[in-house]
């Protein structure tokens, strides 16, 4: 048994892992107030990942930044949590608040037309290459020079930086909807939306606050897949949502802790299945999904879900 | 007002089904010549959009970048380009070659991009013997004599595998090698041929694969055990190729890393590794910079350059001229141009080889060249 | 056994059942209502004879591809009707199950495995062979509810391109190599053609006639089959399925059956696909076709049969005209004006918006070349035809129109956006900037991009769709019981 490579492929997961939820977060908690599943929330991700670069080259790009390098870092994951964030409330306001009292299959379709404008539009905008984030030239390779290298184990300071800033954001979020009064309302609406309304929430705003933090999230993870992987183009959004949508459906959708679990089940088991199993990078997908499919059948609400008791 | 919803909504079918039937009248294939004194048309087809958008980019804007110079010109016939998405689909490659072959003043085509697509769009233009040239298409089956009318520059798989693995093998002294191919239809094949060519020479031959969407590669990595010599990618994103590099440095594995054509990119930087490709450094290449410089001032300073490109414009000279020649007493048919293309003899190109076609529709002479990346750039080593 | 949605009773009921008239209903115009009173023979007819006759007048392949094609679409709708728009049900993978019958055909009569079988034979095999798939993908909806099935079609429609891009390097346990089942991302090329044993369909017109004969087939069954008792059941499972369940209905049969009769035309209709293009490659299965079925069936009106084909033949014949600038000016600008026309009443206010634009343009054009000559000196992209001569005089045209245009195009989006916002008379006097706006965007940047604008123009299909009219043109508009 090669105890390194077994070590070193949790810590790949682990990272993926963390991105994974983040995203999946924002379908949670999208779900959990509007039991709307947001297809577009992948997509909002990438837009995410285009504003970091847009930040990094304005501030000079990688090989050059004209600021100081943590400066530059909060700066792009700033710049692109405000922006999702702001765009997640445009979506809400404009393709799925209209269609609130609408049949349940209106908001799923508006929802695929948004994932496929945002798509089509950051193809005419930023064109069809792929851009780079260049983050392994980042302050002259520190970002991956540093870290933890003991023999053959090698954990990365953006690794590090990554999975450290994902545990923040979702310790904050926990913190937020369990502590704080804006949470409480949170949870009230995905309880009973209408019975929330009448005790004097003001739902269009929760929701609309809700659509913001999930996006900021997702947001956050744009840049986190650009810092970790560089590679960004204008149809990421559509895999990678797919992912975070399996995660949080793995976890028990609407669960936020189900959520981060689902998200790093399913990143170590991209990491452990391209590791082991024969064709298994090849397959990876499959792999995955048909876990997924089997852990569905068997735990039809998902790992922390509650069962669904529908009223009459 | 509802009599003016329904007259509105039968005015748009009728001026979609007019506008149809202006193209249908245009329609059915014929024989007879058609007047190019002043303007001669052709088509262009390649993935625009689709997840090969990032290819079809570049290949379309160099592809239609002679015809476009040589309209600046004012050289006659001035060239008119009808183009078509093939969005990468098969099934979007059929319609448009039907659409070009209706299209009665159309004389040749230029694409598609990518093997499959020309699979698609072989038994349309076969049997409207239209000329059609592809920059890009390198699987070896596709001109093995049954499709006439077709052309390309880049050289067949075998070519290349044949190049790449023996450079492995005897220069690089290669015993383990571990082969990472990206699941597209321009990859697999060449990977495949590189597996055999190597176990053949006894090499021990590890393959795994990615996909063009994937994020992270380093599960994959991690799995490449530490005394390989070599990691071959035949892969089409050349980002890939740096991350791959990158991602290997940053768990301590020093492995030379060998790529195929994309590999001739300003995003592939790892210093020591090498690609082999189907042409020279295009970039320091003297009888190109002109060309080159045009090509940037014409599409943007971000414009895409990799080797693709390239060859795509070659296909735009050799047709636009065949085209030339075909109308020089004032009208042309499609048989007069592919005969002309067959003619196609270019002393030199922008990837200073020449360019002459044999029966099949191959470029004789079609070789490769291997570069190891530097730190100030390419350096050709075979 | 529920009764038609429309028939009244008493109470709440008849609140829903009066529904349609005082909401959306009210809009739709007569045209409708006859058209249902033709008999249902004649309005297949209807349909179906002018397409039959067409091939003797146009002689270009080209047409008769784009018609095969739409026949193909057609049916595809159709196919996802009956899962979408019958019973409900959200099914994400149903490319998927196309793709297996257009695969299945391939392999039955390729040289891939040397097996060359006649499509009478290979063919009910596909789609019973399809079906089942179906059922078995359907199992899961047994047990999850709602949205889960989405994703688990999702998936299955995901899986389905991983297996058959990697499909030629599996190596089953008995064999030393790797066995080539799907050819991978090459897919399998030179696929026999459609063999009726007495006879072989072999030009694209031969082949319209085939996805003819076999639309019309479907179409009947399906009419007969949504008038029969299973279609009355779907549509109970569709309005409420925890109350068709109380009324003793077989929810989960149904589902199932649902599934596998989309499935069963999907399949059908793979094999008609596969010899027409001589091939069958991962990539015609993605993510855009499901899209733009969807985007077929909910224009059209999910459920209605006459609904999803007039759906189909629209997209797929806009989709086409969109190719070329020049056509696709005219399609710009008569769906703009059509769009007006139905929206804006009384027609004096429409006049005044339509007058306002021009002038308005006419202003900014004046203003725009008088202080920046330079940068206002492009030309209409593509050829331009009288449109596009026309449009020279009234548009600013920019010299550069990539970053400009991008800038206009974002702008555009917020601009659409905010008119929602507004009502009455400020909505009116906004929508002319908008309309200009609209119009900039379209000459500057999406004109020259024919490709990214098809898709982008069905994207805001769903969404405008949604928000304007969710049952479609043709579908009924649904209540939810409260």
């Amino acid at each position: 048994m090669d105890w390194y490579k077994l070590v070193q492929l949790l810590v790949n997961g682990v990272t993926l892992g963390s991105i994974y939820a983040l995203i999946a977060l924002g379908f949670t908690m999208v779900y959990g107030t509007l039991k709307l599943l947001n297809f577009a929330h992948g997509d909002v991700f990438m837009v995410g990942a285009f504003i970091g670069y847009f930040v990094l080259q304005w501030l000079g790009g990688s090989a050059a930044p004209t600021v100081n390098i943590v400066f530059l870092i909060v700066l792009m994951f700033v710049a692109a949590m405000l922006g999702c964030g702001i765009l997640g409330v445009f979506i809400e306001r404009f393709a799925y608040r209209p269609l609130r009292n609408a049949p349940r299959i209106a908001p799923l379709i508006s929802a695929l037309g948004v994932a496929f404008l945002l798509q089509n539009s950051a193809l005419l905008i930023f064109g069809a290459q792929y851009r780079s984030y260049d983050s392994f030239d980042l302050a002259g390779g520190d970002l991956v020079v540093r870290g933890i290298h003991t023999g053959p184990l090698n954990v990365s300071l953006i690794r590090l930086i990554t999975v450290g800033s994902a545990l923040v954001l979702m310790v904050l979020l926990t913190l937020l909807v369990k502590r704080s009064r804006l949470g409480k309302a949170m949870r009230a609406t995905a309880y009973d939306g209408e019975a929330a309304s009448m005790m004097g929430i003001d739902i269009d705003r929760v929701i609309a606050i809700t659509f913001f933090i999930g996006s900021a999230l997702a947001g956050a993870a744009g840049v986190m897949i650009g810092l970790l992987f560089s590679n960004i183009y204008h149809f990421m959004g559509f895999y990678a949502g797919l992912k975070g949508f399996t995660a949080a459906v793995v976890g028990g959708i609407g669960s936020i802790p189900g959520a981060v679990l689902g998200g790093l089940l399913i990143g170590l088991g991209e990491a452990l299945a391209a590791g082991y199993l024969p064709q298994g990078s090849t397959f990876q997908d499959f792999w995955v999904f048909s876990l997924l499919i089997v852990m569905l059948l068997i735990r039809p609400n998902g790992l922390l879900g509650k069962p669904q008791l529908k009223k009459v | 007002m509802r009599k003016l919803i329904v007259i509105g909504t039968l005015a748009l079918a009728a001026a979609i089904v007019g506008s149809l039937s202006t193209s249908a009248a245009q329609g059915g294939a014929t024989a007879s010549a058609v007047s190019c004194k002043s303007e001669a048309t052709i088509g262009y087809f390649g993935p625009n959009t689709g997840p090969a958008a990032s290819i079809g980019e570049e290949l379309r804007n160099w592809t239609v970048f002679y015809a476009r110079q040589w309209n600046k010109q004012g050289k006659r016939p001035r060239i008119n380009i009808v183009e078509g998405d093939t969005q990468f689909d098969p099934k979007e490659v059929a319609t448009i070659a039907q659409q070009f072959v209706a299209n009665k003043n159309l004389l040749a085509v230029l694409g598609p991009g990518a093997s499959q697509e020309v699979l698609a769009a072989k038994p349309i233009f076969k049997r409207a013997g239209m000329s059609y040239i592809a920059a890009s298409a390198t699987r070896t089956s596709l001109t093995d004599g049954t499709n006439p009318t077709f052309f390309r520059i880049a050289a067949p798989d075998g070519i290349q595998a044949l190049s790449s693995s023996r450079y492995m093998i005897d220069k690089l002294k290669a015993k383990d090698v571990v082969i990472i191919d990206d699941q597209s239809s321009y990859s697999v094949p060449l990977a495949d041929e590189v597996q055999r060519l190597l176990k053949k020479a006894k090499v021990n031959v590890k393959r795994t694969s990615i996909t063009q969407k994937q994020f992270d590669f380093s599960s994959v990595i991690t799995d490449i055990p530490n005394g390989t010599d070599v990691v071959y990618l035949p892969i089409q994103l050349a980002t890939q190729m740096q991350l791959i590099g990158n991602q290997l440095r940053e768990q301590g594995k020093r492995i030379t890393l060998f790529s195929s054509d994309a590999g001739y990119s300003n995003d592939f930087k790892i210093t020591g590794s090498y690609f082999s490709t189907f042409g020279p450094d295009v970039r320091t290449f003297r009888t190109a910079r002109s060309t080159v410089s045009a090509y940037f001032k014409e599409f943007g300073k971000k414009a895409p350059l990799t080797t693709f490109g390239p060859l795509g414009y070659i296909t735009g000279i050799a047709t636009v001229q065949a085209v030339a020649r075909a109308c020089k007493d004032g009208k042309a048919t499609r048989a007069e141009v592919l005969a002309q293309m067959r003619k196609t003899n270019l002393k030199t190109s922008i990837i200073g080889q020449p360019v002459r076609f044999n029966w099949r529709g191959d470029r004789i002479g079609a070789r490769f060249f291997t570069f190891q990346i530097t730190k100030t750039g390419p350096r050709t080593v075979r | 056994m529920a009764d038609e949605p429309r028939k009244p009773a008493i109470g709440k009921d008849e609140w829903v059942a009066t529904h349609e008239e005082r909401t959306a209903g009210g809009r739709r115009s007569g045209l409708e209502r006859r058209w249902q009173r033709i008999p249902a023979v004649v309005r297949l007819a209807l349909v179906v004879v002018p397409a039959a006759v067409m091939p003797l007048f146009v002689s270009s392949d080209y047409v008769m591809q784009v018609a095969t094609v739409t026949a193909i679409y057609a049916l595809l709708a159709l196919g996802l009707n009956v899962v979408v728009g019958f019973a409900g049900l959200l099914d994400l993978g149903y490319v998927a199950f196309y793709g297996f019958g257009a695969y299945s055909f391939a392999l039955l009569s390729s040289d891939q495995f040397k097996v060359h079988w006649p499509a009478l034979v290979t063919v009910p095999l596909i789609v019973v062979g399809t079906a089942l798939l179906g059922f078995v993908v359907a199992l899961p909806s047994r047990r999850l509810l709602g949205d889960y099935l989405a994703i688990v079609t999702l998936f299955f429609g995901t899986i389905f391109v991983v297996l058959v891009t990697n499909a030629n390097r599996i190596t089953p346990p008995w064999k030393d190599g790797p066995v080539d089942i799907t050819g991978g991302p090459n897919g399998i090329a030179g696929i026999d053609q459609f063999d009726l044993v007495f006879f072989k369909v072999e030009t694209v017109t031969q082949y319209f006639y085939l996805a003819l004969a076999v639309f019309t087939v479907v179409v009947s069954g399906l009419f007969l089959l949504n008038d029969s008792r299973v279609g009355r059941a779907w549509r109970a499972l569709r309005e409420d399925p925890l109350a068709a369940e109380l009324m003793g209905m077989p929810i989960n049969r149904l589902k199932l059956l649902a599934f596998s009769f989309g499935a069963g035309i999907a399949g059908l209709t793979g094999t008609i696909f596969a010899p027409l293009q001589n091939g069958v490659f991962p990539s015609n299965f993605d993510l855009a076709l499901l899209i733009t079925l969807y985007a077929m069936v909910i224009l059209g009106g999910a459920g209605s049969i006459a609904g999803v084909v007039i759906g189909a033949v629209t997209i797929n014949v806009v989709l086409e005209v969109l190719r070329t600038p020049e056509k696709s000016r005219v399609v710009f600008y008569a769906l703009v004006l059509v769009a007006l026309v139905a929206w804006l009443r009384p027609w004096r206010l429409l006049a005044s918006v339509l007058a306002g634009t021009v002038a308005f343009g006419f202003g900014v054009h004046a203003i725009a070349a008088a202080a920046w000559p330079e940068q206002t000196a492009g030309s209409p992209g593509g050829p331009g035809g009288w449109i596009g001569d026309a449009v020279d005089g009234w548009m600013v045209l920019l010299t550069h129109p990539k970053s400009g245009g991008n800038a206009a195009y974002g702008l555009l989006l917020l601009a659409i956006c905010l008119l929602t916002l507004i009502r009455g008379r400020w909505r009116a006097a906004a929508l002319v900037p908008v309309l200009y706006l609209a119009s900039f965007v379209w000459e500057n940047r999406l004109v020259t991009e024919p490709s990214i604008t098809r898709l982008i123009l069905l994207g805001s299909l769903l969404i405008a769709l949604m928000n304007v009219r969710p049952q479609g043109l043709l579908g009924s508009a649904r209540v939810e019981i409260v």
